[in-house]
């Protein structure tokens, strides 16, 4: 009962909204549209619903899996339900249509962890792409419609390689329409088992920013309202991981390979979303950029788990520790880079407490998470054992170089008054979660880490990696203090590298003279100068051209 | 007389709900309006009625028969079987609503006694062509569509529809042609017989000595009714057929005509060859390759028109095609997947002409540049058109994700994966040229004024034409979120698919 209580909540919420009368109530009704999840978090028991009408026989429930996921989806959705409260009252258009793409995201997020039949997965992650979309072009700017347009074609060629995923592996079932608590068994005794593993690490990597597929994730994030970039950067990117979680045969066959390309997309992603980040002029983009990076660490974690089927069970709980400490600092990060964007006096101090705690300082959860994360490293295969400690040690560094970044971009330059309580609140409430669930699931399901991760030399080590990463920021900043260079690379990395190239080749011989600024990287900072709207245009037929091809090559390659 | 003879006009009966109508209106003046619209109503309900009491009788395994001899031999039969009982129930349905439809649409228009006697004569064809019991029956009323819809698609008596309308009818006919030699052939090679379900066994005696003719003629028959069905290179009449009204393009592409195609091809698949030995001949394969060029081609043609109608053509030529692929995959779960498409499509599309009608007539608005910021003028039917355009793309829960899923299913089971490979271009192909469109609609600026706008008081456009595509984009809905339901069309076509294959 809780279960339909907590999907139909917001629905009912978003069909209200075509009512004039409704509309008036709604906004108020937002932070508690993710309250039934809370209580199906701490109450409900492990069960299923089953809804043999809907679709093939939809079923929802909650499961040791998704209930720590449910606890951080209610946590974020009521905090940035709150923020999206106050904002609404700054603003003067758009609101309904806010409200509507943010409860159909709400919704379709909530189904994605509820559900727990393959079909059903499916829908709501639909839903939660399409709805997705209209926080991404919230503002109507030919930015945002152009970040708009680059996650729809990305988002469609992940969808379709998922559906693809789905019918080979309901064609292998009798039933058609699987129980994901069965799947991971299933898929490891399907005939064409890497094939689907394939198709839903890709299809997922979309949501999950993996390299190169990432493209679309920071121009999105910035151009989404504060409230909707946090939910978006906080939970509904879990959504990608919980996907791999249910649809990969974790815990049942070793994937040696597969595992490999996972780690090192991961490690890829990891660094590169650092050190492209720390390139960054605007502080929601250098957030953005710091998804990447943490999610590719997950990447490489859950690479780590496809090598090594035995030490599964405890692996879950550190990518479930993980996710917490990442979803609620990530949350955090965004609702604090807005407030200090309004000069809170003292908010730079508290917006530096998640800062670290993802840089992984000593006693903060990113510390424990990244201290069990190393231990699992040593699990590796192969030479892995022996990088993977090594290379999370730089990419602690390189997340304290972005975060540093981030606090030099977001802190605020003048002194002004406190938000409105509808600001303020959740902000400061995801600061406080941020020390309670992280550590009260270690506590809980990861005995032995958190006493570890106290020892003098676990705290030591974090704190020489912060130190000295924070020396480096200081010395990189001085630098361009002293020799005025700007450290400056364009959002959407890759897609923007496409514009020149594409204008570049239009140019030659016509006029040479702009080469030079076209192909110079420091210094251009404004990407509307650039007019690569004729590129983008084509993106999305290019972009499902390539996919196409990419499912097609794939066949021939099966048969 | 008992109970059991009666029950055999039953199929009669549905026809002439219609055919009466038509032949009042003829002869009605044209300024009766009041009295044409209830005809229209009492008819369409009638029939809503038939048909219901026929389906749980087909249900319950009871079959429908109605014979007339009209010539030494040749017999008229009207039969109800699952699979024609399923067409029909899809144009009872419809009908009632493009009826409501094509009321608010030609409102003030002249020559509407024709228009709407020739509707009737339309619909009767379209239910003839459902129960139809045997290939000579079929060809009768095949060609009472062909002729009674030419009188529709240029009703509005433009240059450039009455261009269209001869286009059409030299398609259409040329197909005939090659229908009827292939009927006839195959009526002198195997003897007259009626359609059976599940079976083709008559034909299984011919395999060793005559297999080249069967090809052949299976080839003629695909070509006769692959005119109506659009399937690629014959397609070229649709687009330009949506000069017609919009009541009559939403008809056409949703129930009438292209349906009456791939209805045609259903049936001579599995009830004229049956789907095992037509497998057998290997003609289904080269249906199957038709299909998923026609799918692919439809989709890539449709990338590029700026006119709506256009647009929503060539997603038809592509769409039907799905119903030809399932079928020509010869196995379960293509069939279920093929067979559902007809109900699937039809209540898709025919929300999507609706609304498209509802633009052009309330706004003047006939090309998608023109539909900026259209969605807070008319958030109703836009709000149908999205829900039906997802179901294009095959989104969930929408019915468009039933038909492609159970496709895809039979694709693989059939040993196919090239299937699966062709639907997901065409569900790229349908997301790029649908979401651009809903992108403009919700989310561009709304201009300062529409082309032609007409003031239509308390709701954005007249109530008979804002229902109907508010009715079927709900049934849309509601087929693919309740597929799991008992009668939801999956259901039944489950039914068919059983009785095909027992």
């Amino acid at each position: 009962m809780l279960v339909l209580i907590s999907l139909a909540v917001p629905l009912l919420l978003a069909i209200a909204l075509s009512n004039h009368r409704g509309r008036h109530a709604i906004p108020l009704l937002l932070p508690v549209a993710a309250l039934p999840v809370l209580a199906l978090a701490l109450l409900q028991s492990v069960s299923t619903l089953e809804l043999p009408w809907l679709l093939q026989g939809t079923q929802l429930g909650v499961d040791e899996l998704n209930r720590p996921l449910l606890l951080l989806a209610a946590l974020i959705w009521t905090a940035v339900g709150c923020y999206a409260r106050g904002w609404l009252l700054e603003q003067e258009s758009r609101k309904v249509r806010f409200q509507l793409f943010y409860l159909l995201t709400l919704s379709g997020n909530v189904g994605v962890l509820l559900a727990q039949d393959v079909v059903g997965f499916y829908f709501f992650y639909a839903l939660m792409a399409f709805a997705t979309y209209g926080l991404i072009v919230h503002d109507g700017s030919p930015m945002a419609r152009r970040a708009g347009r680059i996650y729809m074609a990305l988002a469609v060629g992940g969808e379709a390689l998922l559906l693809c995923a789905l019918w080979f592996i309901a064609d292998a079932s009798s039933g058609f329409n699987i129980k994901l608590a069965d799947l991971a068994a299933h898929i490891a005794e399907m005939p064409q088992r890497d094939l689907v593993v394939g198709l839903v690490l890709a299809s997922f990597a979309v949501k999950m920013g993996s390299v190169p597929l990432h493209i679309w994730l920071p121009a999105s994030y910035r151009c989404a309202p504060t409230p909707a970039s946090a939910a978006l950067g906080g939970i509904v990117i879990k959504a990608g991981l919980l996907g791999w979680l249910r649809f990969l045969p974790l815990g049942q066959v070793a994937l040696p390979e597969v595992g490999e390309i996972c780690i090192a997309v991961g490690m890829l992603s990891a660094f590169y979303g650092a050190l492209v980040g720390v390139l960054q002029e605007r502080p929601k983009t250098v957030v953005a950029y710091s998804s990447i990076s943490q999610m590719g660490l997950l990447t490489a974690l859950l690479g780590v788990a496809l090598t090594a089927p035995a030490i599964w069970p405890s692996l879950v709980n550190l990518m479930v520790l993980f996710s917490l400490h990442h979803g609620i600092a990530k949350a955090a990060l965004f609702l604090g880079v807005d407030v200090a964007g309004r000069n809170m006096p003292g908010s730079g101090w508290l917006l530096t407490l998640p800062a670290l705690a993802l840089a992984g300082a000593p006693l903060t959860s990113g510390a424990v998470a990244k201290l069990g994360f190393k231990e699992a490293g040593s699990l590796a295969p192969g030479d892995w054992s022996h990088w993977m400690p090594l290379l999370l040690t730089l990419s602690s560094g390189a997340t304290t170089l972005l975060m540093a970044r981030l606090l030099y971009l977001a802190w605020p330059r003048q002194s002004g008054r406190l938000p409105s309580p509808w600001l303020l609140t959740p902000w400061l409430g995801l600061l406080v979660a941020l020390w309670l669930v992280p550590w009260w699931w270690s506590i809980t399901q990861l005995p032995g880490l958190l006493p570890r991760a106290l020892e003098a030399s676990a705290l030591l080590d974090s704190a020489g990696v912060l130190i000295g990463c924070s020396v480096v920021a200081v010395i990189v900043w001085g630098i361009g203090r002293i020799t005025r260079l700007r450290y400056v690379l364009p959002e959407g990395d890759v897609v923007i590298l496409g514009q020149w190239l594409s204008l570049w080749k239009r140019n030659m011989g016509l006029s040479a003279a702009k080469l030079p600024k076209l192909t110079m990287v420091i210094g251009v900072h404004n990407w509307n100068v650039l007019n690569g709207e004729r590129y983008l245009l084509h993106w999305p037929v290019a972009g499902l051209g390539f996919l196409a091809l990419f499912v097609v090559l794939v066949f021939l390659l099966v048969r | 007389m008992n109970w059991q003879a009666w029950d055999n006009y039953f199929p009669p009966l549905v026809l002439f709900t219609s055919l009466g109508t038509g032949v009042i209106i003829f002869l009605l003046g044209a300024e009766r309006h009041r009295l044409r619209i209830s005809l229209n109503m009492i008819g369409a309900v009638l029939k809503l009625g038939l048909v219901g009491v026929m389906l749980w009788g087909v249900f319950h395994e009871h079959t429908y028969e109605f014979r007339v001899l009209l010539l030494p031999g040749l017999y008229l039969v009207l039969w109800a079987d699952a699979f024609a009982m399923f067409f029909t129930s899809l144009s009872a349905v419809l009908w009632l609503l493009t009826t409501v439809y094509a009321v608010g649409y030609l409102e003030d228009a002249p020559n509407n006694s024709r228009f709407f006697g020739f509707f009737s004569l339309c619909v009767t064809a379209t239910m003839g062509v459902a129960m139809a019991g045997n290939l000579f029956t079929f060809f009768i009323f095949y060609e009472l569509l062909t002729l009674s819809t030419y009188p529709l698609v240029v009703h509005r008596g433009t240059p450039q529809s009455i261009r269209a309308g001869a286009t059409y009818l030299k398609y259409t006919l040329f197909g005939s042609v090659l229908l009827l030699l292939g009927i006839v052939w195959l009526y002198t090679l195997a003897g007259r017989q009626d359609f059976t379900v599940g079976g083709g066994s008559e034909l299984e005696f011919l395999a060793d000595t005559h297999a080249w003719q069967l090809r052949v003629i299976f080839l003629l028959l695909i070509a006769g009714l692959g005119v109506k069905a659009a399937l690629f290179p014959l397609h070229g009449w649709l687009p330009q057929a949506m000069v017609a009204p919009a009541p009559v393009s939403a008809l056409l592409h949703a129930v009438a005509v292209v349906k009456a195609g791939a209805f045609g091809i259903v049936r001579v698949v599995y009830d004229v060859y049956g789907v095992v030995f037509a497998h057998a001949l290997g003609v289904t394969t080269i249906l199957a390759v038709l299909a998923a060029i026609t799918i692919v081609y439809g989709s890539l043609r449709a990338l590029n028109q700026d006119d709506l109608k256009r647009r929503l053509a060539y997603s038809t030529v592509s769409q039907v095609s799905y119903i030809a692929l399932g079928v020509a995959l010869a196995g379960p779960l293509s069939t279920i997947g093929g067979i559902v498409h007809l109900v699937n499509q039809g209540v898709m599309k025919i929300t999507l002409f609706f609304c498209a009608g509802n633009l052009a007539e309330t706004l003047g608005i006939h090309k998608i540049s023109e539909m900026n910021g259209v969605g807070r003028r008319m958030p109703w039917t836009m709000g149908a058109f999205t829900l039906a355009a997802f179901g294009m793309i095959g989104v969930p829960p929408m019915a468009g994700f039933i038909s492609k899923w159970y496709l895809g299913l039979g694709g693989l089971e059939a040993n196919q994966p090239w299937v699966l490979a062709v639907l997901l271009a065409s569900t790229l192909l349908n997301a790029a040229y649908f979401l651009p469109i809903l992108q403009r609609v919700w989310f561009q600026p709304t201009p300062a004024t529409w082309p032609a706008e007409h003031h239509t008081g308390r709701w954005e456009t007249s109530l008979s034409l804002l229902m109907p595509p508010v009715i079927t984009a709900a049934l849309a809905l509601i087929i693919g979120l309740l597929a799991g339901a008992p009668f939801s069309p999956l259901e039944w076509v489950k039914l068919i698919a059983e009785r095909e294959y027992r």
